[in-house]
């Protein structure tokens, strides 16, 4: 079966009971059978090992508490992953209430060095700063150092901007199902994402686009 | 030289009023990805993005990195690759088994 979840359609939460009957695998081997892929799963997500932990036990705890019966193993894991996504979206909402220190810094900067402080072209670029011309970035696409670099950037982002950006660019969701699952206003969400996207955009520039030698 | 500036900034006062800084013109292209401006802010970005070849390429960059990421979502949340410890194991095994009593 597929490693990969993230293609899934995404209905606005999965339901949390096994898909069908039949037979459960023994819950003393899902740790063996599932833990590892759930853990990675949770990880990309959380970006905490303490938190992913968390997700998984109550994901194992949620399914042991749900019902024992099942069709077989790849059906009993994506039941696995379904109540796993569930739990990350709690620790989202969790987290988007705990606004921390970083994120505050993070939202007071706005690239305000790269823009004129004052006078006549105040809020504009500061031309020598400004966005340089990225020639043909289609072709990184396909480079692996490319995605890797792009992983880093992202990394750097506060968590809750991490993750209103990875649920709207890279799972897809429509910003209405994802401010009512982080309980946030839209304009909030927008400005997130405006700031998720300058600060990648800065980061993909220096790091891939303007660095000698690595995007040609 | 302070009549020629008058000058200048009643000139381009005009424009100015409909046309936007270029903070907030990388805003609004952000947040057009996400909803339809309204009319006038369409206008003011269009008038902007005419004049501003830094903005322009903003633009185009950040709706790089939006169908970059839309499109690949699996070199995006491809880990290295990580395993739960073996402490994590074992306390994970526990709390099913206390759990299944």
């Amino acid at each position: 079966m597929s490693t990969d979840h993230a293609n899934e359609p995404r209905p606005p939460l999965p339901a949390e009971h096994p898909p069908a009957a039949g037979q459960l695998s023994d819950p003393e081997q899902w740790v063996e059978l599932h833990g590892d892929y759930l853990f990675k799963y949770a990880l990309m997500r959380l970006r905490d090992p303490a938190r992913a932990e968390d997700a998984v036990q109550e994901t194992f705890l949620a399914a042991l508490k749900g019902g024992r019966s099942f069709a077989g193993r790849s059906a009993e894991k994506s039941w696995l992953v379904g109540i796993l996504k569930n739990k990350i979206y709690d620790h989202y909402r969790k987290n988007s209430r705990e606004t921390s220190f970083t994120d505050l810094e993070f939202y007071a900067d706005e690239e305000s060095d790269r823009f004129v402080p004052d006078g006549l072209c105040q809020d504009g670029w500061i031309h020598e700063l400004g966005p340089l011309d990225w020639s043909s970035p289609g072709a990184s696409l396909d480079s692996e150092l490319f995605w890797q670099t792009f992983r880093d950037c992202s990394s750097h982002l506060p968590k809750t901007v991490a993750a209103v950006f990875s649920l709207r660019e890279v799972d897809g969701m429509e910003s209405k199902e994802i401010c009512a699952l982080l309980n946030i206003s839209e304009s909030n969400l927008w400005v997130m994402l405006h700031r998720a996207r300058m600060a990648l955009r800065r980061c993909l520039e220096t790091n891939w686009f303007a660095k000698p030698g690595v995007a040609e | 030289m302070k009549w020629l500036k008058n000058i200048v900034t009643a000139c381009f006062g005009g424009l100015a009023g409909l046309s936007l800084n270029c903070k907030a013109a990388v805003r609004l292209q952000s947040e057009a990805l996400e909803h339809q401006l309204s009319f006038r802010q369409r206008l003011g970005l269009r008038l902007h993005l005419l004049l501003c070849v830094w903005c322009r390429r903003y633009g185009k960059q950040i709706a790089f990195i939006h169908h970059a990421a839309h499109s690949h979502p699996d070199e995006m949340t491809k880990i290295v690759p990580q395993q739960l410890s073996s402490e994590a194991r074992e306390r994970l095994r526990q709390k099913i088994r206390a759990e299944s009593k």
